[in-house]
C-alpha cells in the first residue's frame, strides 16, 4: 500500500486479500514489534531504578540518573572547534554567493 | 503528579495540539541548547500495548513539528522538575551533538529472519568475558593486538552478510547504521534523510527481490536507535 | 494466545497532525512465511520480557554466601566499566584519534584488567558468565 500522492480524498478502496503474516499477527500487530523494539529497547536513557536487598528482603531503593558520554564528544574544546568550522563554512558560502551576485 | 519525559528537541515549535499518553498538555523544559518535552502524569506508565502505542503516537506528533528529535525511553519519569533538571543539566554537550546528527533524519528498519551464519561464530566472542585466545608473539605490541582482535570481533558483529547485495542501492541514503542480533533476527537500523523514506524503501525492496534476500522493511520512525550514545 | 484481528483504522490524532504527503506505511510484510512471522513475534516477546525484568532492577545477596554475592556485584560493575572503556578505545582507534603509543598502552591496560577481574572472580567462586547484570539498554553492551 503506497501512500496516496494526490491531495483529493480518495474513494474507499476495496479490502485487499490479507497476507499470511497479517492473519497471524493482525495488521496492527505487524507494527507492534517496531513499537516494542523502539520504545523499550532504545531512546535516550535518563534514569533507572535499582533495588538492593539481602536475604530476599528488599532494603534499598536507588534512583540512578545516568550520564555516560564519550569523552571525545563531550569535551568543550571539540564543540567549539565544530562551531568554528561550521561558521567558517557558512561565511565561505556567503562570500561565494555575494561574488556570484 | 510526576513528570513523564517524551523527547528531547532542539527548539520547540507550538505543541498546543499535542497531548501526552494521559491526555495531558505537554510543555517544554528549557536547557542549554535543548528542550525536554514533558507531561504531568499520575503514575509511571505500565508497558501495556495501549500505553506503548499512545507513547509512540505522542513521539510521532512531536517529531512532525520539529527538525531534530531524540525520543526518550518509554516510562522515563521524574518525581519533579528539580530531579529532571539535575539529570539533564549535565547532558548538554552530548545531547546537542546527537540532535545535530539526527536533524531532518528518520530511522528505517530492516529485519532479516532465519539462520544467522555469523551467530555461531560470534556466540563465543561476545560473552561477558572473551579471552583474546592466542598469546601475541611480539610482547611490544600485545596491547595493540588485543585491541585489534576486539575490533575484528566488533566488525564481524556489525557486518551483515545478507545485506551486502542491498548496500549499493541504499548507500547514498544511509547516514548511520546500528545492527542488532537477537533471537535469531538481525535488525538493521538506518538513519536516512526524512524525505527519502519512500525512495529508500523502494530501493531496498527492489534490491532484495533481485538478489533473493528475504527481509522486512519498516519505517520511517523517529530516530530511536540513534538517540543515545550507545 | 488469541489475537483479535481488526482492520486497521488510521489513528485520528496522528492523521490530522501529519501532512498527507508524509503519511507513512509503518511496515510491509512482503510475503513472509509463517515461521518467519513467528520468529519476529518471538523477538517482540523477548524484548518485552527483558524490559519487564530490568525495571526495577533487583540485586539481592544470597544470605548463605553474602561474600560471593557482593564480589559478583562489584566485579560485574568493574567489568561493565571495562567494557565501556574498551568500546570507547576501539572507537577512537578506528577514528584515528589515538597515537600508536596510546593504543598500545590502553590495549595493554584493558588486557591486564580483564585478567585481574577473571582471577579475582575465580577466587570467590564466581564464573565469568555470572558477571552479567542486566542493566536494560546499557546492558546490551554485555
Amino acid at each position: 500500500m503506497s501512500p496516496s500522492r494526490s491531495n483529493r480524498p480518495s474513494p474507499p478502496k476495496p479490502p485487499r486479500a490479507r497476507t499470511k503474516a497479517e492473519e497471524i499477527l493482525g495488521p496492527e500487530d505487524a507494527s507492534l514489534l517496531d513499537i516494542v523494539d523502539n520504545l523499550l529497547n532504545k531512546g535516550v536513557v535518563l534514569n533507572g531504578d535499582l533495588t538492593i536487598g539481602l536475604a530476599r528482603v528488599d532494603l534499598i531503593y536507588a534512583r540512578l540518573s545516568l550520564l555516560l558520554s564519550a569523552a571525545d564528544r563531550v569535551l568543550p574544546g571539540e564543540e567549539a572547534e565544530f562551531m568554528e568550522r561550521h561558521h567558517a563554512r557558512h561565511m565561505l558560502r556567503k562570500g561565494r554567493r555575494r561574488a556570484r551576485a | 503528579m510526576i513528570l513523564c519525559v517524551y523527547a528531547l528537541v532542539g527548539s520547540p515549535r507550538s505543541l498546543q495540539k499535542v497531548t501526552g499518553i494521559a491526555g495531558e498538555r505537554l510543555r517544554g523544559v528549557v536547557f542549554d541548547g535543548f528542550v525536554a518535552i514533558v507531561g504531568e502524569v499520575r503514575r509511571r506508565p505500565a508497558a501495556s500495548t495501549r500505553n506503548l502505542r499512545r507513547y509512540a503516537a505522542v513521539v510521532e506528533s512531536i517529531a512532525a513539528r520539529v527538525a531534530a528529535i531524540l525520543p526518550v525511553r518509554f516510562g522515563t519519569t521524574f518525581d519533579d522538575q528539580t530531579e529532571l533538571t539535575l539529570a539533564l543539566r549535565s547532558r548538554g554537550t552530548a545531547t546537542r551533538q546527537r540532535l545535530r546528527a539526527v536533524r531532518r533524519r528518520a530511522q528505517m528498519t530492516i529485519r532479516i529472519v532465519g539462520s544467522d551464519p555469523d551467530d555461531e561464530r560470534l556466540r563465543g566472542q561476545t560473552p561477558v568475558m572473551s579471552r583474546s585466545g592466542v598469546r601475541p608473539r611480539n610482547k611490544a605490541t600485545q596491547g595493540t593486538q588485543y585491541l585489534q582482535q576486539r575490533l575484528a570481533v566488533l566488525r564481524t558483529a556489525r557486518e551483515v552478510a545478507g545485506l551486502a547485495p542491498i548496500r549499493p542501492a541504499i548507500r547514498r541514503f544511509v547516514k548511520d547504521e546500528q545492527v542488532e542480533r537477537r533471537s535469531g533476527v538481525i535488525t538493521i537500523h538506518h538513519l536516512i534523510p526524512r524525505a527519502m523514506a519512500e525512495r529508500y524503501r523502494t530501493a531496498v525492496e527492489r534490491a532484495a527481490a533481485e538478489s533473493g534476500v528475504r527481509l522486512f522493511v519498516s519505517g520511517p520512525f523517529p530516530p530511536y536507535a540513534f538517540a543515545d550514545n550507545w | 494466545m488469541a489475537k483479535t484481528i481488526r482492520t486497521r483504522r488510521p489513528r485520528k490524532s496522528t492523521k490530522r497532525e501529519m501532512p498527507r504527503a508524509k503519511r507513512k506505511v509503518v511496515a510491509r510484510s512482503a510475503g513472509l512465511t509463517v515461521s518467519e512471522v513467528a520468529k519476529l513475534d518471538d523477538l517482540r516477546r523477548e524484548l518485552e520480557r527483558t524490559s519487564r525484568s530490568s525495571s526495577p532492577l533487583r540485586w539481592n545477596a544470597d544470605p548463605d554466601d553474602v561474600q560471593r554475592s557482593v564480589a559478583q556485584l562489584v566485579l560485574t560493575l568493574v567489568e561493565f566499566i571495562r567494557k565501556l572503556l574498551e568500546r570507547q578505545a576501539i572507537r577512537r582507534m578506528e577514528a584515528g584519534t589515538l597515537s600508536d603509543q596510546q593504543t598500545e598502552d590502553i590495549g595493554r591496560a584493558l588486557m591486564k584488567l580483564e585478567e585481574t577481574v577473571v582471577d579475582i572472580a575465580a577466587r570467590f567462586g564466581v564464573l565469568p558468565e555470572d558477571l552479567n547484570l542486566d542493566l536494560g539498554p546499557i546492558g546490551k553492551l554485555m
